[in-house]
């Protein structure tokens, strides 16, 4: 039988798992072919998606569509997550980042735009705000506080091959290009920068470990 | 061809390149390839994994059009049912599928009345298998016609969803040609101003910035400007008789070309010049750094 045909029906189970079911629980309902699982996990999981997506595309017609892309490769593959790669986090924002920036070099063969982001100064378009929620909103702050302290932490030249990497989609060839850097040097700034983040965000890892949510 | 297997050593030193996904196509698979078999390097992976996913968190919070969000949620939903629908299988439209319907046994033969009563019985049974027979092909019939009218179904799903993606790229198409017809708009219309921006150097870099009057948008094009030091940007400045306007920060390609677009109202006459600054990361209030390149409305004047 096709696993995609019959929807579970989802029952909660009591308590805080079944009003708030933990994102590996809402990605195998996904592969089973559950359209409530995914609307639960989009709602979830969208904000900090588009957060990323328009910071990478910098369009907000591009970053809809983007953010579509995104949960829909995460409906059609929710089979394919193996929870021995990382957490359910780490699956839907490489993917909405991945996909983000295929946008972007998109749009560069086009000559249309650097593929470093550029932040405008009146015609952001996309608008800034919050999230209605104050709690969620305290705890992504939080959350934000503390990437960006770690980031801080981080010596600059190492904190800059980071943020290309990451945020621009370049091979350590194209930072040594970009940066004026040897190869090498390109190669120890990655891995010393990588583990030092590794440390300082495990606390969030070992959050995002426990199920805690998003938002 | 599978490409040549990674040592453990080899492997071990890659793998925080391999979660930042920095390393050449080939190179990636080699390493995730050890990764998957190896109790060391896997989990080392997953970790270095999910910590870099933590930096999507870095970014502004942006909450966006909330109608955006909803409008992508319709969708997403939408396809989503189609999917399932899509998906469904017809495991009980072919029950069997057996042609014995018209298979009707000889009536038997025979010259006494026995015979022929036997031969009426087998009339009768014949008739009765006939019957039977014909209610088996009916009923066949109608299995098929729910079979096909259930492919048909399904057909006719994968087609809305196909019409749907279709739809999406088509929209998506459109949007990318929009926005390049106003780009081009904002660099050749009749009230776009052109200010050429120079510096000095043995590969100075070179800028324009259009200014589309009309539609107060600004778009600044510079060539061969070299990457900003660590911890520094670019950042680009309207200069006018009362203040120093930023029009945003940014950082060139590494070909050196950059592109900035901004919408910004400034009177006709109130330009004094454009120009770009060195600045810490992050962008300053006010000019601080040293200056990169500069030109003044007069350099060229606007058509």
């Amino acid at each position: 039988m096709n696993p995609r045909a019959q929807p579970p029906a989802y029952k909660p189970q009591g308590g805080d798992q079944g009003a708030f079911p933990g994102d590996r629980e809402l990605v195998a309902r996904m592969s089973a072919g559950d359209d409530r699982a995914l609307a639960q996990f989009y709602d979830r999981w969208c904000r900090p998606v588009y957060a990323l997506v328009a910071h990478l595309v910098r369009d907000a017609d591009d970053a809809e569509d983007v953010v579509e892309d995104t949960f829909w490769q995460a409906w059609r593959q929710a089979s394919r997550y193996d929870s021995s790669r990382g957490e359910v986090s780490t699956w839907i924002l490489t993917i909405a980042r991945s996909r983000a920036l295929d946008r972007v070099r998109s749009r560069r063969r086009l000559r249309e735009e650097p593929l470093t982001p550029v932040p405008l100064a009146d015609d952001v378009v996309i608008a800034v705000g919050s999230t209605t929620d104050p709690l969620r909103e305290a705890e992504a702050s939080e959350r934000r506080a503390l990437v960006a302290d770690a980031l801080r932490s981080l010596p600059a030249e190492q904190r800059q091959v980071l943020e290309l990497a990451y945020f621009g989609g370049m091979s350590q060839t194209e930072i040594a290009e970009r940066t004026g850097q040897p190869l090498g040097t390109v190669k120890t700034r990655t891995r010393l920068a990588a583990q030092k983040l590794r440390t300082a965000l495990s606390v969030l890892r070992d959050e995002a470990h426990g199920g805690r949510s998003a938002q | 061809m599978t490409p040549a297997a990674m040592s453990h050593d080899e492997a071990a030193e890659l793998l925080e390149a391999a979660a930042l996904d920095t390393l050449p196509a080939d190179e990636q698979e080699r390493v995730l390839s050890h990764a998957a078999t190896c109790p060391i390097c896997g989990p080392e992976l997953a970790r270095l994994r999910d910590s870099v996913a933590l930096l999507a968190f870095a970014v502004p919070p942006v909450s966006g059009d909330p109608a955006r969000l909803e409008r992508v949620r319709t969708r997403l939903l939408a396809r989503a049912r189609g999917d399932v629908a899509v998906a469904e299988p017809s495991s009980h439209a072919a029950p069997g599928s057996h042609d014995d319907g018209g298979q009707v046994a000889a009536p038997a033969r025979g010259g006494a009345a026995r015979d022929s009563m036997r031969v009426e019985r087998g009339r009768q049974r014949a008739g009765t298998l006939a019957v039977v027979g014909w209610a088996l092909a009916a009923a066949a019939t109608v299995a098929a016609v729910v079979v096909i009218g259930r492919d048909r179904e399904r057909f006719t799903h994968q087609l809305l969803v196909e019409r749907h993606e279709a739809s999406a790229a088509v929209d998506s198409m459109r949007r990318l040609l929009d926005a390049r017809d106003r780009m081009v708009a904002q660099l050749t219309g009749p009230q776009v101003a052109v200010v050429e921006l120079t510096a000095s150097g043995a590969r100075a870099p070179s800028a324009r910035m259009f200014w589309d009057r009309a539609t107060d948008g600004w778009t600044f094009v510079a060539h061969d400007l070299p990457a900003p030091p660590a911890g520094r940007t670019y950042q680009l400045w309207l200069v006018t008789p009362a203040s120093k306007v930023s029009a945003g920060t940014f950082a060139p390609e590494p070909n050196g070309d950059a592109l900035v677009r901004a919408t910004y109202p400034l009177p006709a006459d109130s330009l004094r010049a454009v120009a770009v600054t060195e600045e810490p990361a992050g962008g300053s209030p006010q000019p601080t750094g040293p200056l990169v390149i500069a030109g003044t409305p007069g350099n060229r004047p606007g058509k």
